[in-house]
């Protein structure tokens, strides 16, 4: 059974067109123009099974949150089914609450004037966990994103880093089996990302927790997630693991060859010299031209090899080229 | 059961949340007193046995007067909270909890209106007395008279919340709000009691749930004979009818922003 099931998930919205201004506002006012159906999700469908950690990604207005929304039924669909944790959520939204736990980025569900532990306390309460499960989960919540020390601070006077981090710890604290987080990352510094990171895997990884992500990040993308949905005006265009996306839309890999040699030389078609430094070789390598094993077997075979790191190119250059919608334009400049 | 004790951490809150804001008790309770004290001179240079009615005194029209604002700055104004919400988008999140919406926000208003039920109930009438120098009604019927204010309070919280609720539609609640607060202090007999109106008035008065959230507790204060048990019956008889109407309103909007987003 999928954790998150979605089958041809649609939403539009009736909008109708701005007024114009003077005597144009006052006729629109009387007479409102025809209302205009814009669609923001196009029959989207996928699967997620239980405890796996699946990026939902796309430009800004591509759907993204329109479908997190509807996931978490506080948004009906126009069309289309789906099933989160075996409820259908806009039919079943209060019973659902108690299985999901939801982050917005950009909002709050802690109440800003009270102390942190308060807002703990009182979820509890709406959440029905028992005293004892209470104690005991918002202590390993405390450790885990460490945040001991802010219980008795007033939400208000957190800084947006700590506030995410208490904000994700009350999101988990009835233990949900899925988690839906909306740009989790999004202000924190380097540090604070790279934790809550490895918070997020440890809970995965020891809780079974299924995790869902938007995020504009490609770290969190990266470091969290093991696929990638990606949505674009509103229609699936990608679904696949990350390793396979990276090796369907990138062809262009980077070798750094460190030899004995102090000049080293690859002559193979496809391949170009990235930077040259003594003993130190940076080859770029068009892997449609020539296959990354025969460079190595070329370099290994030539010179005597310190050191070789096969490196992938970053993560958004990827996903710059799904927005593009051309494959060949991740390999760059004189390579399509 | 979970609900209920949900329900009892958000009324918690509400009156923690009162007690915390003593600023803004003192304001209104010296609002409260300065109101009193204006309605005192003003009755008192008021030639009242003109009226011909041996029943109205400066004394009752004082303590009327003292009930119906206890109840009007109870409530204050939390339309605006649920406005608020619905304006910025953070009922959103308030409807991906377990319990419902509407039965939380009402809750924690419960628990703000009754601190302040208390603290400008002890503020309002220690001062009516002062300004009186008695108290019009016997002591026995002082626990109708603040039974007859907390459901007064009651009603006047669920018709906020519906006018809060309006936000889904309009996107603002305070036009609606001034209206209905103008039709509260006429027809709920905010300063006068509603004996007092002209019949086809009073008569329309009657008709309306203001009557019951002003005047019906006010006049336990005012009128010696009116029957405690006839009055609580019919505000119970209003909450009723104003519960049902609040939770139509509620369910509309809530259908309204789950299909356009919160």
């Amino acid at each position: 059974m999928s954790a998150i099931r979605v089958e041809a998930l649609s939403k539009s919205f009736r909008v109708r067109p701005a007024p114009g201004r003077g005597w144009a506002r006052l006729r629109a006012a009387l007479r409102p123009p025809p209302a205009i159906v814009v669609p923001a999700v196009r029959g989207v469908s996928f699967a997620i099974a239980p405890g796996e950690r699946v990026a939902f990604i796309g430009p800004n207005g591509a759907g993204k949150s329109t479908t997190l929304k509807m996931l978490t039924g506080i948004l009906h669909p126009t069309g289309g089914h789906a099933e989160v944790a075996g409820f259908v959520p806009w039919r079943e939204r209060r019973r659902l609450a108690g299985r999901i736990g939801i982050v917005f980025g950009q909002r709050s569900q802690l109440w800003y004037q009270l102390p942190v532990r308060a807002s703990f306390d009182l979820l509890a309460r709406i959440y029905g966990i028992g005293r004892a499960a209470y104690g005991e989960r918002a202590a390993r919540l405390a450790a885990i994103f460490a945040i001991g020390d802010l219980l008795d601070r007033p939400v208000s006077a957190l800084s947006l880093g700590q506030r995410l981090r208490c904000e994700i710890a009350a999101a988990l604290l009835h233990a949900p089996s899925i988690l839906l987080l909306d740009e989790p990352t999004i202000g924190l510094d380097v540090t604070a990302k790279a934790a809550l990171r490895d918070h997020l895997n440890a809970l995965s990884r020891d809780e079974g927790t299924t995790v869902l992500l938007t995020s504009h990040d490609t770290g969190d993308i990266e470091r969290i997630c093991e696929r990638v949905i990606v949505i674009d005006h509103g229609s699936l265009l990608l679904d696949r693991p990350l390793a396979a996306l990276r090796d369907a839309y990138l062809r262009r890999r980077m070798i750094v060859l460190v030899t004995e040699e102090e000049h080293a030389a690859i002559d193979l078609p496809g391949v170009a010299v990235a930077a040259r430094e003594p003993h130190r070789l940076t080859l770029e390598v068009d892997t449609e031209v020539t296959p990354i094993e025969r460079v190595v077997g070329a370099a290994l075979t030539r010179h005597v090899v310190r050191d070789l790191v096969i490196e992938n190119p970053p993560l958004e250059e990827v996903i710059k080229a799904i927005y593009r919608g051309r494959p060949e334009a991740a390999a760059g400049p004189g390579h399509a | 059961m979970r609900d209920a004790d949900a329900l009892h951490a958000f009324a918690t809150l509400g009156w923690r949340n009162a007690a915390a804001q003593r600023a803004a008790i003192v304001a209104r309770g010296g609002l409260y007193v300065l109101i009193l004290v204006i309605w005192w001179q003003l009755w008192q240079a008021t030639p009242l046995a003109e009226l011909a009615r041996s029943d109205v005194t400066a004394v009752g029209l004082l303590w009327y007067v003292a009930v119906t604002e206890w109840i009007v700055f109870a409530a204050g104004m939390p339309y605006r909270e649920v406005e608020a919400d619905i304006r910025d988008g953070r009922i959103a999140t308030a409807l991906t909890r377990p319990i419902p919406y509407g039965a939380a926000v009402l809750a924690q208003w419960a628990g703000e209106a009754a601190y302040r039920l208390l603290a400008l109930g002890a503020i309002g009438f220690a001062a009516a007395f002062l300004l009186t120098g008695t108290v019009p009604v016997a002591m026995g019927r002082w626990p109708g008279i603040a039974l007859a204010g907390i459901l007064g309070t009651a009603a006047l919280l669920l018709c906020q919340y519906a006018v809060g609720m309006a936000a889904a539609w309009s996107g603002v609640a305070a036009p609606l709000y001034w209206i209905w607060q103008k039709l509260l202090f006429v027809l709920g007999g905010l300063l006068m009691p509603l004996t007092l109106y002209p019949p086809g008035l009073r008569a329309l008065a009657d008709l309306t749930p203001f009557a019951a959230m002003l005047f019906a507790p006010a006049s336990l204060a005012f009128d010696p004979a009116a029957a405690i048990a006839a009055v609580l019956a019919a505000q119970i008889a209003w909450l009723a009818v104003l519960a049902a109407g609040a939770a139509l309103i509620d369910r509309a909007a809530i259908v309204r922003l789950l299909d356009r987003g919160g």
